[in-house]
């Protein structure tokens, strides 16, 4: 089935052309990578499949659902994670956790959802201090956590793994990898190609508003003779 | 627990762990109210005591006559005044012994003074104020001087008339026309001057503008504050993407805020009543229970509900100001600039009836939200529950119709979107 159906989708900010008219799908239990330069319209596009942002037109579908008409079936069954997203300063993690997870289920399902989140984050013992206290990667591990811990049916991450060290990028990645393992559906950007070619199966090029190409990474690889992703953008590009 | 609910207490909790919120919150109204209070209370007993010392007075008598005794007399005997005969002649001399003494004031009995006064031409005495420092207490002795005079010259006129009409009424010849006041409040005759009266209204409804001010001033900043907090540490995004309705995130923010606002109000109310306390002479017992002018449990409910609708009001305004700038101190700024100019209107009402004002400032402050509670504070005492309700209509509908504006502009990317920034531009090198 169809995690995600996106048919010629424009967005406009005033006179800016953000998005110039893309289409891609996601199937159920990928992880699909959207990688291309700032500004390229990466961030645009995974704020309207959250709902956040509003169509100027085209079509976005989200498990059948529209995302003008239905946004709120759309947001029963997913998980945004922003790329500067902070938590709570005043609320502890686990309040955090708590917080978050009574939006998605009740009574004793709260604690197990916690737990869960818990496990995620690696935080432990520090689970009960304020965040406040983080360092800038236990903050970015906790969203990440919470994003997760309600098992979506699709994950929306963006930049997941931004301004984090090399431990705790690569600590990101395994969860993230963990997670569509048990089947979930996984859409993110970054602008780290490297970084999707490790967790995507599925990598749409996306720049200056347009999908310059889209595959799997080895179907990429293959059709540009690049080594990788980094190189197959910059063939993409120099073909327009 | 419901996801309102879930926000509501977040919200609660966020905010209680502020400690900006928990400085505007308790350490102004709580301690710096009352410390102020104490600090002129402080203020006002000194100046008290000064007066309850008597103000020391130096007395030269050149005239030695019967009035001159009888001024002398009257004096010694009056509590306000710490009388010192000096026995020297010379003036100079009197002055110097007067400021290494002490003395606050000098009075001169010229010769002559008993037999201008015998022979009804009036009497002069020189009168010097000795001025040390210039503190409050110490003007006020001298001042009351002034008053002193008035009381013996009044003593002397009795003393006078006894002696030159034998059996007549001093005080019916001094004051031949008296007045008995009666105030007629609500058809009823109360046996109190109507001055009294309109003075104890107006330290009624006194409080209520000015602690009213204050609370929407810091509501609308703690809602403005913790909408951009959102935006500001980027949590926004998350909490919109969430299964809950627009209509709940708002609901719980504004509900987490007014409850926060409640308790503060109560806050303010406790400092502020300390504060004025300290003003009030504690001998002045008339209240408005004294003179039928109680207010009644309706005139009380109505004048909450009136308030709380101004707060619930400046709540909305600020949620929308906040959605448009993207951290706290703009939108601290966009709220101040805006609000203000429509609180500060209101404060005329404390100096003057709405129904005396020109008929254009008038429609603008009934068009205020925020002036109808002090409309109400003056009005419940009165009984007059019509323009209260009124008042009450016009908040609901001013407020229902920024509310749904807020709603409407929450439900579309405009939350997300909109920016105003006071912020300083970086420039770039």
């Amino acid at each position: 089935m169809t995690a995600i159906e996106i048919t010629n989708l424009k967005k406009t900010y005033g006179t800016i052309d953000a998005l110039k008219g893309i289409s891609f799908s996601v199937h159920e239990g990928e992880i699909f990578g959207l990688i291309g330069p700032n500004g390229a319209g990466k961030t645009t596009t995974l704020r309207i499949v959250s709902t956040l942002l509003q169509v100027t037109s085209g079509t976005v579908l989200v498990f059948g659902f529209d995302a003008e008409k239905k946004p709120e079936e759309i947001r029963k069954r997913i998980s945004y994670l922003p790329e500067e997203a902070g938590a709570y300063k005043n609320l502890s993690g686990i309040e955090y956790l708590r917080f978050m997870a009574q939006f998605y289920t009740d009574g004793k399902d709260i604690e197990d959802m916690v737990e869960r989140g818990i496990s995620i984050s690696g935080l432990a013992d520090r689970i009960t201090d304020k965040v406040n206290t983080y360092s800038k990667g236990m903050t970015r591990k906790l969203l990440v956590a919470r994003a997760l811990m309600m098992r979506p049916p699709l994950a929306i991450l963006d930049e997941p793994t931004s301004g984090l060290d090399v431990i705790n990028s690569q600590e990101v990645r395994t969860i993230i990898k963990d997670f569509a393992r048990e089947g979930s559906t996984v859409l993110l950007s970054s602008h780290n190609m490297l970084e999707v070619e490790f967790l995507s199966n599925k990598v749409a090029l996306i720049g200056d508003g347009l999908i310059l190409d889209s595959g799997t990474p080895a179907e990429l690889k293959s059709r540009y003779s690049a080594e990788n992703l980094e190189d197959v953008f910059m063939e993409a590009i120099a073909h327009g | 627990m419901g996801k309102f609910t879930a926000i509501l207490f977040k919200e609660m909790k966020d905010l209680l762990r502020d400690p900006k919120i928990i400085v505007g919150m308790v350490l102004v109204p709580l301690i710096l109210f009352p410390a102020l209070g104490l600090m002129f209370r402080t203020g006002i007993e000194s100046v008290e005591e000064e007066t309850e010392k008597g103000t020391g007075t130096g007395i030269i008598d050149l005239d030695n006559g019967p009035y001159a005794r009888a001024f002398t007399q009257a004096l010694e005997n009056d509590p306000g005044v710490n009388l010192i005969t000096l026995t020297t002649t010379d003036v100079t001399a009197a002055i110097e012994t007067a400021e290494s003494n002490d003395m606050r004031v000098l009075m001169v009995i010229p010769e002559g003074f008993s037999d201008n006064i015998e022979q009804f031409q009036g009497a002069q005495i020189e009168m010097y104020a000795v001025i040390k420092g210039m503190g409050i207490g110490e003007i006020v002795s001298v001042s009351m001087v002034d008053e002193i005079v008035g009381r013996v010259n009044r003593e002397l006129s009795v003393t006078m008339i006894r002696e030159k009409i034998p059996g007549a009424d001093p005080v019916s010849i001094l004051n031949p026309v008296t007045t008995h006041s009666h105030t007629v409040v609500k058809g009823k005759i109360i046996d109190v001057p109507p001055a009294l009266i309109i003075d104890v209204i107006n330290s009624q409804s006194f409080i209520v503008p000015v602690i009213l001010m204050m609370m929407i001033l810091f509501v609308a900043q703690m809602a403005a504050t913790s909408m951009a907090t959102e935006k500001e540490n980027k949590t926004l995004e998350t909490l919109l993407t969430l299964p809950v309705s627009r209509m709940s995130i708002l609901a719980g923010k504004m509900g987490g805020t007014a409850a926060i606002s409640v308790i503060s109000a109560i806050a303010y109310i406790i400092g502020f009543s300390y504060y004025m306390s300290s003003f009030q002479p504690q001998d002045i017992s008339l209240e408005l229970a004294d003179i039928g002018l109680s207010i009644s449990p309706v005139g009380l409910g109505l004048l909450g509900i009136s308030i709380f609708m101004a707060v619930l009001a400046a709540l909305s305004l600020a949620m929308i100001l906040a959605v448009f700038t993207q951290d706290v101190r703009s939108a601290q700024s966009l709220v101040s600039f805006t609000i203000m100019p429509l609180v500060f209107p209101a404060l005329i009402l404390m100096f003057a009836d709405i129904n005396t004002l020109p008929t254009v400032l008038k429609i603008i402050l009934l068009a205020l939200p925020f002036s109808h509670p002090t409309i109400a504070a003056r009005a419940v005492i009165m009984n007059s529950y019509g323009i209260v309700l009124g008042g009450i209509a016009y908040q609901a509908i001013f407020t229902l119709v920024v509310l749904y504006i807020a709603a409407r502009m929450f439900s579309t990317e405009r939350v997300v979107t909109a920016k105003i920034s006071f912020r300083k531009k970086k420039k770039k090198s």
